[in-house]
């Protein structure tokens, strides 16, 4: 195909947007949506993983133990944590370590308060493979007569085993549905272009234009919806990206601080959505495009 | 080159528009199907262009068979013929000039030589004058004078003419019928399906005559009574 040919061909998909003006911002609207909401709750879902070290601190269970506890008691319950397979790490922190750290956090109002290094109870903490199992685990070791309690952050446990699996569940679901929502749209209206002209379609199998010419301008056309749908998208979803990291950044709320979150750098972010969106919006026009000619034009 | 061999079309809701037909139109000829509406003119037609395959038999044109060509082969096969319509099938937002430069476009022919053929295609059906006319601003004459000249575009053997005077008054239907005898004589095979009268009785050429179906007479220089 020449240069003149591929540009005749574009100029003719332009030209069939305009003549379907409705329709196509009607499309191209579905598309900047869907990818609004995909878009948002993705950008969600990336700072949730961002801040997942954050997380992970919080959601370590500690295992307290009995003051009686001897080294070889200790030794023993080591190495039964280790060998489980449920926990990925295990790390010991004795009576004079877990006194030292408690210290540093009271700038050592600690003897004047007349409390020593036997104070704190001994302690295992450790990491799970699964946050699902904490129930389990922390029931189970529980029962150990050398054990004399288990804690964990049981909100934070909740948080990361229900509610970002159900923000991944929902944006999922809602991105299925908003997707197969535009690329019916976009098919409609790439189907309501082709019946209206149909007489030139008829005219180009007569005079022998091949399957591919036929078709390829009204798959031009569900892409170039998709792409447009993808660049309105893109600069609200910016836009609004931009505004939360500038709180983020400029922030002096000791709240904001103090909870230890951060968020994902802009550029990076930001160049990640624009391909990700120009990807997944043309793919939407070429899918919507490609179901509406399938059967509708045959030479 | 036509050829059907014990051709039968039966449509879906049972309507038999063809029945055992057989003949052969060599390359070069002039002919005219004739008929009363019904008569399985159009049926024929399609079925030459592919429009539509047979229930039985057998069909050749230029060299294909219709039941045997493949998909990808059916672009080739169309540029193999040239098709007129009653209707003219012209692109109401292209000029004469555009309708025309369209067929050589879509087959890919590079610029400059579309910039030499249109005149010389335009000047052949006697258009030369009307270029950078829009469809509505031509007559039925020069609007089907248009679609011959488009029709004839990529050389075809073969023109198929379908009711072409259909739209048109008799002086103007002379001068078309006679634009057809003029492609003819350049070495294109013309089926002309009609049911003018006049324009039969003038040419004196082959008139292949149809009714309810079925091949009821076809003569070399034949009239139609």
């Amino acid at each position: 195909m020449s240069i003149a040919n591929g540009a005749r061909i574009v100029k003719e998909s332009f030209t069939n947007m305009s003549r379907n003006r409705v329709l196509t911002i009607t499309s191209i609207f579905t598309v900047f949506v869907t990818l609004l909401i995909i878009g948002i709750f993705g950008l969600f879902l990336l700072n949730i993983s961002y801040n997942a070290s954050a997380l992970d601190e919080l959601l370590d269970v500690k295992i307290f133990l009995i003051p009686e506890a001897d080294v070889y008691t200790i030794n023993a319950l080591n190495e039964t944590l280790n060998l489980d397979e449920k926990i990925i790490s295990v790390e010991y922190i004795s009576q004079e370590q877990a006194y030292e750290a408690t210290k540093e956090l009271f700038d050592d109002d600690m003897e004047s308060l007349g409390l020593g290094a036997d104070f704190l109870p001994a302690s295992f903490v450790i990491t799970l493979k699964d946050y699902e199992q904490v129930d389990y685990v922390v029931e189970m070791y529980r029962q150990y007569p050398s054990i004399y309690k288990v804690t964990y952050h049981k909100e934070s446990f909740d948080f990361t085993s229900n509610y970002s699996k159900w923000i991944r569940n929902i944006s999922g679901a809602l991105g299925v549905v908003l997707a197969t929502l535009a690329v019916l749209l976009i098919s409609n209206t790439i189907r309501l272009t082709v019946h209206s002209r149909n007489e030139e379609v008829v005219i180009m199998k007569y005079i022998g234009a091949t399957e591919a010419r036929i078709k390829i301008p009204f798959v031009i056309e569900g892409g170039l919806i998709g792409f447009f749908g993808a660049i309105i998208s893109f600069i609200v979803t910016g836009f609004i990206y931009v505004k939360i990291y500038n709180v983020f950044m400029n922030s002096s709320s000791d709240e904001l601080f103090l909870t230890g979150l951060k968020i994902a750098p802009l550029q990076e972010t930001l160049l990640m959505v624009f391909v990700g969106f120009i990807v997944l919006g043309v793919i939407l026009g070429l899918v919507g495009s490609l179901f509406a000619i399938r059967k509708h034009l045959r030479v | 080159m036509i050829i059907l061999k014990d051709v039968t079309k039966v449509y879906k809701n049972g309507s038999e528009a063809l029945k055992n037909i057989s003949l052969a139109i060599p390359k070069g000829q002039f002919a005219f199907v004739i008929g009363p509406s019904g008569s399985g003119k159009s049926t024929l037609v399609k079925m030459i262009m592919r429009e539509e395959l047979p229930t039985h038999g057998e069909v050749f044109v230029n060299g294909y068979d219709m039941f045997g060509i493949r998909r990808h082969q059916i672009p080739a096969f169309r540029r193999s013929i040239g098709v007129v319509f009653q209707d003219f099938k012209l692109l109401p937002n292209k000029t004469a000039y555009e309708n025309v430069e369209f067929a050589l476009q879509i087959t890919g022919i590079n610029r400059r030589d579309i910039k030499k053929l249109v005149p010389h295609l335009l000047k052949i059906v006697g258009l030369s004058q009307c270029t950078n006319a829009y469809p509505d601003e031509l007559s039925g004459g020069e609007q089907q004078r248009v679609a011959l000249a488009r029709a004839i575009a990529n050389g075809p053997d073969l023109l198929i003419a379908d009711e072409p005077t259909g739209n048109l008054d008799p002086k103007t239907s002379i001068g078309i019928i006679e634009l057809l005898g003029k492609i003819n004589k350049m070495g294109t095979t013309v089926l002309v399906a009609t049911h003018d009268s006049s324009i039969v009785n003038r040419m004196r050429k082959r008139v292949i005559v149809l009714d309810e179906g079925r091949l009821v007479d076809d003569q070399m220089r034949g009239h139609y009574i």
